[in-house]
């Protein structure tokens, strides 16, 4: 008796938007693979042959989307100028999505529009409103002119308007051409849903979407299809489906159940649709670059486009309506906007200023997509998803955590992470995927795209936990936490999750998932309000693990964030996209980036400052060979090569022309040390093969410098042994200053001949410093630079620095909130915490920022995160 | 008459309020978001929570069950309570698609899930996946069904319902006919708006 497998099919009904009907094909056999319709064959002339309409169309200049002035356009407020997609140079250079077949299915598009006709082919044309196939693909035409068609003609618009032809605005891609359907709205039937993702078209544009109130099964035809259309359409490289986060930020429950009460707060991922890797799941932002206040987050979204806010006040979209301002939405109420029931500008109210959220975003990445294919045709759906990860311009770079929108927090958690940074180099945020598209960067990468991404693999859930009967602690940030560890080593490209627990109330449950580096991803936010009890194998998906390595310990953690419902944590498995990493990895935004994390939590090396790769060859008692690689801040690399000795005499080659290995020691413990100079006069820090000893290395000029550990001492070429260390070695005049645990004081001359002395009772309040005073007072534990504010240390009291690297601003402690920041010298800063911190003890590496320079980045037991080994002095 | 009779009064007054009104409403078009549905047709507009204004959560809103009979049914490993009073009837309206609420008429039954509380039409409608579409033949006649739509790259077969109650009926006996094979039944789902 074989198994029969009952599947449930749940299908998009009407979703965000209302719609009606196309043509074709189709039939009780329609041909699978060109979908019922003929291949496309592009018209002239081609891009070489092209010339860019001068001037643009006149409502271009207003389309923000494209190339932000920093205007107002019937708005109350000012856009901030820069916040697009980059578009102009892409205008300039031509590219304008020639031979790209585009799929606008929605609720209908108006065909004759003066912006889209030309560039909609009737051939392409279909209406699902039958429910005979062999009506789909014939001869209905989706053209509608009633309201419910504005939203159709309003996508098209963004994707493909017509350049010069002194009408409206202009496309992303406005000669790539459209196949529009009236799909949304015609009973959301699994047939048409499947019909409607088959054909000869390179690109799927799906501006809908369902309420994320719930968990919702995806039908496995639906997913076949879709994969389906990854492999074999576009002649085996895969068509490029492009999908509408949502707008739910805050949304009312009445969206699922009628009449229910309250409001939940959306995920992208409840959407199953979403949590395949065949999808480019778009959020929105706004003028004023932050994501649009109603833009849906989750961990399944790849990027983010322009969606604008109302066109009110703020923004919206600018785009194509319905012709007459008896039609579209200058028809929708009599109290439509200025624009929108026609101003000179929109005489006859062919176009719209109040287009707006996910469903404009995602036209617009559909537009990206065709310029992108037009400038590499022979891009794979995985290779155009990598060019627009890897070239999206990290938006809103300053978002700190986010608060629950209601105020449905829970102490000692983090509602909504601030960016972070992934093992190979890709900034996450779920408000935000991988960040705003830049269509220039994207095109130009795709221009010069020269290696193609190894097969793509999966692991088909091998990776499992069930059985497991886990408490989840109620209302408590703490959660319940489970690992698995996973053997197989892929890059990763999408990781799937499945969760199964019992919980009165899954309303209440985030979830989190932490890769083996440390990279943290939050599946569902606490207190969304979801509706469900329970969950068998609820679906979810995160791309914030892009690039980085499957092998090793994964996390998850489950954390109740309102009292009263409980439950258990009854299994979880883990599904693996990615290909082989025997060649490298293919997605390090950084080629050196993730080894350095590697290396780093291999050898727990300190940090150096612009330094290359570096090979250390160690041989002694113990023999062991690692690498220790780190990306520069001039962005090129360099190798370096240690013959080292451990914990005896020491030896050091630099086979780079232009190192110098200043000296070296090794204390009692067995902690190497070195300190290193390049010709161009930029010192290296030291390093130490256990970091649990190493100190911060200390240098003031190029022929002064200190290294020391726990327990030894160098200065220039004089060592002294001394124990019991403690604070920071800082630095005055005479030469460098510290305390011991006891409280005694030390201090050491500069000419390296002198003798080091101790007081026992000069701790009180003195100064020192070469271009500034610092005030220290021992006793009463405070210490302030000149006229700073005055902070207070602990016993343990050690310093943390912070670094600026161009705009950048990194401020690193181990309490955000107790941590003080002073800045004191160009490009120099310090800060200071109260907390009693035991430098470098109980840290391990977990992860490696990659900017503009590299940073180690640590984090201790506690979580905190600290930095390590900095020296970024301009002078 | 030198004095404004008490009359005359009240209509400059009346005049003047309208007069300002009339001003108000032509100077401030653009400024209520609320007043303005269309606005808000694609992406509805969230609440802003102002910095001096102290969120408030929202009380948990367990899932509603409204449902008259006790009936249920198992779908995928979920749990369906079946309405047994209503149905739904498939209305196209200016080419929308709804499906509306009867009661205690034939039509399509509504399922009500009862872990989320969330209505679904069953349509009766299926899509079965199988290497031997003989055994179609077998289960078209017995329970009244139509092949609609082959999908020869996906190896599936759609198959339409005459009437959806029986097919609910007989999921059982389909899945016997079917073995080896994966039957999808379809559930028209989130949101739907019986009115």
């Amino acid at each position: 008796m074989g198994m029969l497998k009952l599947s449930l099919i749940l299908i998009p009904l009407l979703i965000l938007f209302q719609s009606c009907g196309g043509s074709g094909g189709g039939g009780p056999s329609g041909d699978p693979n060109n979908g019922g319709n003929t291949p496309f064959v592009p018209d002239g002339p081609e891009r070489g042959s092209y010339t860019v309409p001068s001037p643009m169309d006149s409502l271009a200049h207003y389309q923000w989307h494209l190339d932000n002035k920093g205007l107002k356009f019937y708005t109350q407020v000012t856009n901030t100028a820069g916040e697009d997609i980059n578009h102009q140079s892409v205008r300039t250079d031509a590219w304008s999505g020639h031979g790209i077949l585009v799929a606008v299915s929605d609720n209908g598009t108006e065909s004759s529009h003066p912006d889209l006709f030309s560039n909609v082919l009737s051939q392409y044309e279909r209406n699902y409103a039958s429910d005979d196939p062999s009506a789909w693909h014939a001869s209905a035409s989706p053209t509608g002119t009633d309201a419910s068609s504005a939203h159709g003609t309003a996508v098209a618009g963004l994707i493909a308007a017509i350049d010069g032809n002194n009408e409206g605005g202009i496309g992303v891609a406005p000669r790539s051409k459209l196949g529009v359907f009236k799909y949304v709205g015609t009973g959301g039937n699994l047939n048409k849903a499947i019909d409607q993702a088959d054909g000869p078209f390179h690109i799927f544009n799906y501006s809908y979407g369902r309420s994320s109130c719930a968990f919702i099964d995806l039908p496995q035809s639906l997913i076949d299809q879709y994969k389906y259309g990854v492999e074999s359409l576009r002649n085996g490289k895969g068509a490029i489906y492009v999908k509408a986060a949502g707008n739910e930020y805050i949304s009312g429950l009445d969206d699922c159940v009628d009449g229910a009460q309250g409001k939940y707060y959306g995920n992208a991922n409840l959407e199953e649709e979403h949590s395949f890797p065949y999808m480019i799941v778009v959020g929105a932002f706004n003028a004023d670059g932050i994501s649009a206040s109603y833009s849906t987050p989750g961990s399944s979204l790849w990027i983010v486009a322009p969606g604008g806010e109302f066109g009110v006040d703020r923004a919206a979209i600018i785009t194509t309506d319905l012709v007459g301002c008896d039609s579209g939405m200058a028809a929708t109420d009599t109290s439509y906007t200025t624009f929108d029931k026609g101003v000179p500008e929109n005489g006859d109210c062919s176009y719209t200023n109040t287009m707006n959220g996910s469903s404009a975003a995602t036209p617009i990445i559909s537009g990206v997509a065709a310029l992108i294919l037009e400038a590499n045709p022979n891009l794979t759906w995985r290779e155009v998803k990598h060019v627009m990860a890897r070239t999206a311009r990290k938006i809103d770079p300053n978002r700190n955590a986010t608060p629950h929108p209601q105020g449905a927090n829970l102490q000692n958690h983090t509602y909504q992470d601030a960016w972070l940074t992934n093992s190979a180099g890709y900034h996450f945020h779920n408000w935000y995927g991988f960040g705003a598209v830049d269509a220039a960067a994207a095109v130009q990468m795709a221009q010069s795209y020269s290696t193609p991404l190894p097969q793509l693999q999966e692991t088909n859930w091998s990776n499992t936990r069930t059985g497991l009967n886990l408490s989840i602690p109620d209302s408590s940030s703490t959660g319940i936490s489970d690992s698995m560890y996973v053997s197989t080593e892929l890059t990763i490209e999408a990781v799937q999750v499945k969760i199964t627990l019992d919980h009165s109330y899954t309303g209440d449950l985030g979830v989190e998932l932490t890769s083996p580096s440390g990279m943290k991803s939050i599946l569902m936010n606490i207190n969304s309000n979801i509706l469900e009890t329970n969950l068998t194998d609820a679906l979810l998906l995160s791309n914030a693990f892009y690039g980085e390595s499957s092998k090793g310990t994964w996390t998850l953690k489950v954390i109740d964030g309102a009292p009263a419902d409980t439950g258990t944590l009854k299994g979880w498995k883990l599904n693996f996209f990615g290909h082989s990493r025997t060649s490298g990895n293919f997605l390090a935004k950084s080629s050196n980036s993730e080894q350095a994390t590697q290396s780093t939590k291999t050898n727990k090396s300190n940090a150096f400052r612009n330094s290359g790769k570096i090979d250390l060859s160690l041989t002694g008692k113990k023999t062991k060979k690692s690498t220790w690689t780190k990306a520069r801040l001039d962005q090129s690399t360099k190798t370096y090569t240690f013959e080292l000795k451990f914990k005896s005499k020491v030896t050091t080659q630099a086979t780079s022309p232009d190192i110098k290995i200043l000296d070296s020691v090794i204390d009692e413990n067995g902690n190497l040390l070195t300190l290193i100079k390049k010709t161009d006069g930029i010192y290296f820090g030291g390093k130490a093969l256990d970091h649990n000893a190493i100190r911060v290395p200390w240098y003031m000029s190029e022929d002064k410098y200190a290294l020391y550990t726990g327990s030894k001492l160098l200065l220039n070429e004089h060592s002294y042994s001394i124990s019991n260390l403690e604070s920071k070695l800082f630095q005055s005049n005479e030469g460098w200053s510290y305390f011991t645990k006891d409280g005694h004081r030390v201090d050491l001359k500069k000419d390296g001949s002198t003798s080091i002395t101790t007081s026992k009772d000069g701790l009180n309040g003195f100064t020192t410093g070469t271009d500034h005073i610092e005030y220290w007072n021992y006793k009463t534990k405070t210490f302030k630079i000149g006229d700073s504010e005055e902070v207070n240390f602990g016993i343990n009291f050690k310093q943390i620095e912070v670094i600026k690297i161009g705009e950048e601003k990194i401020i690193l402690g181990i309490d955000d909130k107790s941590m003080k920041f002073i800045k004191y010298n160009t490009g120099k800063y310090q800060v200071f915490t109260p907390s009693g911190l035991d430098y470098l003890k109980h840290a391990e590496i977990k992860q490696t920022l990659v900017l503009d320079n590299v940073l180690h980045i640590l984090y201790d037991s506690d979580g905190n995160y600290w930095h390590i080994g900095i020296e970024l002095y301009e002078e | 008459m030198k004095n404004k009779t008490p009359a005359t009064f009240t209509f400059s007054f009346v005049l003047i309020l309208l007069v300002v009104g009339l001003v108000y409403k032509l100077t401030h078009k653009n400024e209520d978001i609320a007043s303005k549905p269309h606005v808000k047709k694609f992406a509805e507009r969230k609440t802003f929570i102002p910095k001096s204004t102290k969120p408030v959560f929202q009380p948990k809103s367990r899932p509603v069950i409204n449902v008259d009979s006790k009936e249920e049914v198992v779908i995928s490993g979920r749990n369906y309570m079946i309405n047994t009073t209503k149905t739904a009837k498939r209305v196209v309206s200016k080419g929308m698609v709804q499906y509306k609420e009867q009661t205690n008429k034939p039509g399509m039954p509504i399922l009500t899930n009862k872990n989320n509380g969330m209505s679904a039409v069953f349509t009766g409608n299926l899509m079965v996946k199988t290497e031997d579409s003989s055994k179609l033949n077998q289960i078209i006649d017995r329970f009244g069904l139509k092949l609609i739509q082959e999908f020869k790259h996906l190896g599936t077969y759609y198959l339409g319902a005459k009437d959806p109650s029986i097919i609910l009926r007989n999921m059982q006996r389909i899945n016997e006919v079917l073995e080896d094979s994966r039957v999808e039944y379809e559930l028209i789902e989130n949101p739907i708006k019986l009115k």
